[in-house]
């Protein structure tokens, strides 16, 4: 391989890796506080309240079954009113993030749900204000799930920001689809999987080991 | 003082098939009063209202109608900042512990203080100080996840009892763990009642938990207070069929199973034995009963079954004895005299199966 080619793999990975991880962080500071409010505002909750629990969750929905390419499309308008444009890295950062943020949303609800009523009972009944139970109770507790979810979110915005590739955004998607399908040239097609096996890999098992090392309900 | 007053609480229940909504009543009108320092067990079967009664006092569950007081303040009508500060002064233990699983011993005796907001330096003293009353003070950087179930219960007392509270709520607190160690908590929780003047309510299907450390007792059944008064009382007097069976765990009052086929006659007889049943309790049941029988009464005396338990230190029992001999009305007479509860089961034919 060239060695124009290894800096071009370089640059995409770098690339890839800017977009997923700015857009982590957006869809992680949105996505936590709208899963904590649909989990305090449902049946069980302790702020129970039906109709902003219903429409939050109809809105996260139609966010979650949109498939990503369509999104992408859609909210372009949106896209050029916040970056100026739609095409490039940081045009790509607008639609990952709406991607990610309703999934990490039902990601960190469905971590609050798990955690035993019990504790949340306990804490009730010593006085602890809706605030204090969501910081002190829900969050500590949920945190080896969200942080679970939140990687399951990273990886599938690699995905994702590969697709985004295509659509004119850079990165390796972008690599792969003009080197490597375009212009037929196999090595530079592998050389992107691989680069993004390696990512994903990395990133799982960096995520468990965070997760298990927030876990302390098991004996181990 | 605690004094519920009328307590009635109604869930409404959606029935998924016909849509309709009906009233579920979990509690009908309990009225209670609990002595400052006193230990108030409540029992019943699952599906009594215990859980729901227990709640009321501070306001986990809403009644639907009467009062709840603690001393002077009406809990049933404080606002939500009021209720929070009262529950600060109200500690409760659970059955299945509800600790912090993602906080240390430490974290978690320390939370209710973080809430009431003490300083640092007070929290670490005051930590330390309950975790040795609870002798649990070598765990304190463990998480409860490593902890075995008598201790996490410590844990769960240490932290019901750090803000210094007036009353502690004990809602089936030694359910979950074995008798060895439901006998040193319920230790524990005596302990604590004596040493800090704290009023105990608890509330248990278990006769032997009201026996080991409460007071008073009311028996609840389908959300009704249908038997209250001194535990001692309750247990040697019970009138309630529900009373009675939670009891028969407790005390051995029944024939056992070999006696069921046999024909008892109600007319006294010089050929039939004579069976029956003697409760006693009190100084009563330290005199020699069978020996005065025997010695007094040309009488034969065969125990069938006998049994003798203490609540705190008052003894009571019950004895089912069959009398032989020509002078059985005469010792039922001296029995009855006595003040013993003496209830004559029957007449029988003496069988070698009873008499061996």
């Amino acid at each position: 391989m060239s060695p124009d080619l290894l800096k071009l793999l370089i640059e995409g990975s770098l690339d890839t890796l800017y977009m997923v991880s700015i857009s982590s962080l957006v869809a992680l500071l949105a996505g936590l506080p709208l899963g904590v409010v649909l989990s305090v505002t449902s049946d069980e909750g302790i702020l129970r309240n039906e109709p902003i629990n219903v429409v939050l969750s109809f809105i996260v929905n139609i966010g979650r079954s949109a498939p990503f390419i369509i999104l992408m499309i859609a909210i372009i308008p949106l896209t050029r009113w916040i970056v100026g444009t739609s095409i490039g890295i940081n045009a790509a950062i607008v639609p990952l993030s709406v991607a990610a943020i309703p999934f990490v949303g039902r990601v960190v609800e469905s971590s609050l749900r798990e955690i035993d009523g019990g504790v949340v009972e306990a804490a009730l009944a010593m006085g602890a204000t809706p605030f204090e139970i969501i910081y002190k109770v829900l969050l500590p507790e949920g945190l080896p799930g969200i942080i679970a979810g939140v990687t399951l979110t990273v990886i599938n915005l690699v995905g994702y920001s590969a697709m985004a590739g295509t659509l004119g955004a850079g990165g390796l998607g972008d690599i792969a689809v003009r080197y490597g399908y375009q212009r037929f040239m196999l090595d530079v097609m592998l050389a992107t999987i691989v680069i993004l096996v390696v990512m994903v890999q990395l990133v799982q098992i960096i995520g468990d080991k965070i997760s298990s090392l927030t876990r302390h309900d098991k004996r181990n | 003082m605690i004094r519920l007053s009328e307590i009635s609480k109604v869930y409404r229940i959606k029935d998924t098939i016909s849509r309709e909504t009906r009233a579920f009543y979990a509690l009908r009108g309990v009225s209670l009063d609990i002595e400052d320092g006193a230990i108030y067990g409540i029992i019943g079967r699952s599906g009594a209202g215990k859980s729901t009664l227990i709640r009321c006092v501070n306001m986990l569950e809403r009644p639907t109608s009467g009062r709840v007081f603690i001393n002077d303040t009406e809990m049933t009508s404080l606002p939500d900042a009021a209720l929070r500060a009262a529950r600060r002064k109200i500690g409760m233990i659970f059955q299945s512990f509800n600790l912090l699983s993602n906080r240390t011993v430490y974290g978690n005796i320390a939370f209710p203080l973080e809430l009431a907001g003490w300083n640092g330096p007070d929290i670490q003293n005051r930590v330390h100080e309950i975790a040795s009353l609870v002798e649990i003070d070598d765990k304190l950087d463990q998480y409860p996840g490593t902890l075995s179930g008598g201790q996490k219960q410590r844990v769960g007392i240490a932290r019901a009892l750090a803000n210094k509270p007036d009353v502690l709520l004990s809602d089936e607190a030694t359910s979950a763990l074995d008798p060895q160690t439901t006998k040193s908590v319920l230790r524990l929780i005596r302990d604590v009642n004596e040493k800090l003047g704290l009023t105990v309510i608890l509330i248990t299907h278990e006769m032997n938990v009201i026996k080991e450390i409460c007071d008073s007792v009311a028996v609840l059944e389908s959300g009704e207070i249908v038997e209250q008064g001194p535990v001692l009382k309750i247990f040697t007097t019970p009138r309630e069929s529900a009373t009675k069976e939670l009891l028969t765990h407790v005390i051995q009052s029944e024939l056992p199973e070999s006696f069921a086929n046999l024909k008892f006659s109600q007319t006294p007889s010089r050929e039939l034995d004579l069976m029956l049943q003697i409760s006693f309790f009190g100084p009563a049941a330290a005199s020699p009963i069978v020996s005065d029988l025997v010695r007094k009464f040309d009488v034969d005396v065969n125990i069938l079954v006998a049994h003798i338990d203490h609540i705190r230190s008052t003894p009571f029992g019950t004895l089912i004895i069959q009398l032989a001999g020509d002078e059985k009305e005469g010792a039922l007479e001296f029995l009855l005299d006595m003040k013993l509860r003496v209830e004559v089961i029957g007449y029988v034919a003496r069988s070698s199966e009873i008499t061996h």
